[in-house]
């Protein structure tokens, strides 16, 4: 039963998180009515099942929510800022409630959030008098329910299924009990009774569905009845033949048909009008707005334990593949060779498939971002729109649980010290309302994740003086505007006059920065005074496995990204010795050139067929020398470990298919290590 | 020697001609003939890297710390032990020029090794045992890796 109780939890809390989007949206479009249908609807799931577990008090608070939707659906009471900032409430209290062991320790919260409900309830509700005679501006259903012979046996009680489609709207029914003798049932072994209903609600189709939630999808079956189209009850009826036929004597189907419209004459009274269901509104993104389209897709739920041992199994079978192919290379075996390459081509195409599992798309933190932003802005009384693109931009699942808290924080520093103020930004010709920009895409293959800010940028100089200040540089220093920007990821820098409560404590920028070089990526800072910050944060995409070249240098194997590699070529004709950290000449430019052999320290000479190979970072290209290139290596990358954390040009290293490592070169890293001018020295 | 609760089990070992000991509560396995790959940018007394079990585990030079040189390379020997380092248990690699046998002997049969003539960190071993007439030196594991050098190792990026 646990794990049920498990499971449930898991489904409820994904219900939440539905239900925070679904009010997120709800408080840019307040009048949408479907939004509102939505919640109603998601709470009516969630009030449902957690009965049946035994979490009562949110069976209870579920129901007192749902009432409040269900009046606004209604047009009884109109949504406001009030009603969602409860609804916020409710949704925490519910989370908590679902993950403690005692719910009664959060009896007075319950008892204050349902007197607030109330108290909601009876300040907004217009008069209710109109209730007893009840419009509908409904839909019309044909239900048919055929349950099977164990439907007692499944603990349902029909009656109760009866009682809850009364009460969606205005019910007629008819229940055919058969005539066949009880005797001649048995030997059937089929249920021989079943109903037809026939329902005029306001409800939508999914609420009726929603009753049926223990029937089989064969044993019911739900038909929008349209006036119009009454001469069509022949398709429905027809379908349901051999029930009507087998259970009833002398069946007619014309009879029928008269029958079924006389019914459907006696509940039209109370249908004003058939409407059309509204379709659910997708935002236009040209506009720039949240992009939120409920996505439908059929998915299940894995653990990730299950996925973290499919990984496993994946990097081993990678590595044997290359052992096979080592041993074929020797035999030169024709019939294996083909049966290799076939198996390479099988073996890789399972891995990406496998990796491709683990990525998800990071619109799964965005409502955690989103909340924060608000409740953020509300304290600090600032007006800002957060807005977010690329929602659907994948990641693996490891980096994106690693990256929310970074991202939050960086968040943060942008509503809290960037955006200014509504009336300073009026008084500096800026809109009232500032802007968080959330954008993600990707960029070969590295995912880019951007948090822009239109507030009022950073100060090099206020950074240059701080730093001074504490001794991190010199006055004489000479320092571009980027690397002053940097000096903010510096630990213990913080230019914030106050330490607001909200940041600047413990999670500082240098913090981010570890956070994001252990998911191996990188981040970079850009800011105009005035004008705002934007802070880039470059990621890869798995973490892996990933295709690269073997190189070697005396007897160290080394391995380069193959993403990173521009071209390889031959160093013909040019002096070798003391040219490591100089630049040679490369497409017309002067580029930096680095020799493993020498930066290293490997013993031997550089030979004068010495290969030479180009790595690029965006923009910036350097040139490695190394002994010989061996080919291509699907590395799957092992951690070095603590001992070498701080080895910070390799990103760990490989098993080779004979059995030998090899060290992973980060690219972005050796680029990176030229960036200062201090670095380049010309012959 | 007859069995009582004192006695701790030592794997022996032998770096040149010297005999070492080491408590087998630590030892994982005693790998041969293993390669061990040189990282750049590391101190002397870290050899490399290996592969242990599809696991990528530092190499100690043990040489080193006792100050020798490694005399031959017939038997390349790497113990893999499983040391708490710094509060997290880690796995890391021990050179030895060949392993020899397993014996028991009491803490109380340690003697206490003189600090003067020693050439290394005397805090690395426990002290020596004799055994069959030989002088054995028994390893204090907890030392030998040593949360400063750790630290040192993680900070050494520069040297």
């Amino acid at each position: 039963m646990e794990q049920f109780k498990q499971k449930f939890i898991a489904d409820a809390l994904e219900l939440l998180q539905k239900l925070e989007n679904s009010l997120l949206m709800l408080e840019e479009h307040k009048s949408d009515k479907s939004i509102t249908v939505d919640i109603f609807r998601t709470m009516h799931t969630l009030k449902g099942t957690a009965g049946m577990y035994g979490f009562d008090a949110v069976e209870n608070l579920t129901h007192h929510f749902e009432s409040i939707y269900d009046l606004i659906r209604n047009g009884k009471l109109t949504i406001n800022k009030h009603i969602i900032d409860l609804s916020f409430k409710v949704a925490d209290l519910l989370k908590k409630l679902l993950s403690a062991t005692d719910e009664s320790v959060y009896k007075i919260e319950i008892a204050a959030i349902l007197n607030e409900l109330d108290v909601g309830m009876d300040n907004e509700s217009g008069a209710d008098e109109k209730a007893a005679n009840q419009e509908y501006k409904a839909n019309c259903y044909y239900i048919m329910l055929h349950p099977d012979i164990d439907i007692y046996k499944r603990s349902i009680n029909p009656q109760s299924v009866v009682d809850e489609i009364a009460a969606l709207g205005k019910l007629e029914y008819i229940l055919h009990t058969g005539e066949i003798p009880l005797v001649e049932q048995e030997k059937l072994k089929e249920n021989t009774a079943f109903w037809e209903f026939f329902l005029a609600t306001n409800s939508d189709k999914s609420e009726i569905e929603d009753v049926f939630i223990f029937f089989l999808d064969d044993e019911f079956d739900i038909y929008t009845y349209d006036k119009s189209v009454a001469k069509g009850c022949k398709p429905f009826i027809e379908k349901h033949l051999d029930n009507f036929s087998k259970y009833s004597n002398n069946f007619n189907i014309d009879a029928k048909i008269e029958e079924i419209k006389a019914t459907f004459e006696k509940i039209s009274p109370f249908i004003v009008e058939i409407v059309e269901p509204e379709p659910i509104k997708e935002v236009d993104i040209k506009n720039e707005q949240v992009v939120f389209a409920p996505l439908q897709r059929t998915s299940i739920r894995v653990e990730s334990e299950k996925l973290d041992e499919l990984m496993n199994l994946v990097s081993e079978l990678v590595n044997i593949k290359a052992r096979i192919s080592l041993i074929d290379l020797e035999q030169n075996y024709d019939l294996l060779t083909s049966a290799v390459d076939e198996m390479s081509k099988l073996t890789n195409k399972f891995r990406d498939n496998v990796l491709d599992i683990r990525l998800i798309p990071i619109e799964s933190i965005l409502v955690n971002l989103k909340r924060m932003t608000r409740s953020l802005a509300n304290s600090l009384n600032k007006k800002i729109e957060f807005i977010s693109e690329g929602s659907d931009t994948e990641l693996d699942k490891t980096i994106i649980e690693n990256l929310e808290s970074p991202l939050m924080h960086l968040i943060r520093n942008s509503i809290d010290h960037g955006i200014e103020l509504p009336a300073e930004r009026l008084a500096n010709g800026k809109p009232e309302t500032g802007t968080v920009r959330f954008l993600a895409f990707y960029s070969g293959s590295q995912v880019f994740i951007q948090i822009q800010d239109n507030g009022a940028g950073i100060n090099p100089e206020k950074i240059r003086l701080k730093a001074i200040e504490k001794k991190l540089i010199q006055p004489t220093d000479k320092l571009s505007k980027t690397d002053l920007l940097e000096l903010i990821f510096t630990p213990g820098f913080s230019t914030a006059t106050t330490v607001t409560e909200v940041s600047g404590r413990g999670v500082g920028m240098d913090a981010v920065q570890r956070i994001i070089s252990e998911l191996r990526g990188e981040i970079e800072i850009d800011s105009e005074v005035g004008l705002g910050t934007s802070i880039t944060v470059k990621l890869p995409i798995t973490l892996s496995i990933i295709d690269t070249l073997l190189v070697k240098t005396g007897a160290t194997n080394f391995l380069i990204p193959v993403a990173a590699v521009e071209t390889c070529e031959m160093l013909l004709n040019k002096p070798l010795s003391g040219l490591n950290r100089k630049q040679v000449e490369y497409d017309n430019r002067l580029i930096p050139f680095i020799s493993l052999r020498d930066e290293f320290n490997i013993a031997g000479e550089n030979a004068t067929d010495a290969k030479i190979i180009v790595i690029s970072n965006n923009d910036r290209k350097i040139a490695i020398l190394v002994d010989t290139i061996l080919g291509e290596h699907q590395a799957v990358i092992k951690p070095l470990g603590d001992v070498f954390k701080n080895l910070d040009f390799l990103s760990g290293a490989s098993i080779l298919g004979n059995g030998e490592l090899a060290l992973i070169l980060d690219t972005n890293k050796l680029i990176g290590s030229f960036k200062s001018a201090n670095n380049f020295v010309t012959i | 020697m007859e069995e009582n609760e004192d006695q701790i089990t030592y794997l022996t070992f032998v770096l040149n001609d010297e005999l070492f000991a080491v408590d087998v509560s630590y030892v994982l396995e005693v790998l041969q003939n293993v390669s061990i790959t040189e990282v750049p940018k590391t101190p002397e007394y870290i050899k490399g890297i290996a592969n242990f079990r599809g696991e990528i585990i530092p190499v100690v030079n043990t040489f080193k710390k006792f100050n020798l040189n490694e005399n031959s390379v017939t038997e390349r020997n790497v113990i893999v032990m499983e040391v708490n380092v710094n509060g997290k248990q880690m796995k890391i690699g021990t050179t030895a020029s060949g392993v020899r046998d397993v014996v028991t002997f009491d803490d109380k049969d340690i003697v206490p090794i003189p600090e003067i003539g020693a050439g290394y960190n005397i805090q690395f071993l426990q002290g020596a045992v004799k055994l069959d007439n030989r002088f054995v030196l028994v390893l204090n594991v907890n030392e030998i890796f040593s949360h400063d050098e750790i630290v040192i190792l993680s900070n050494a990026s520069e040297s």
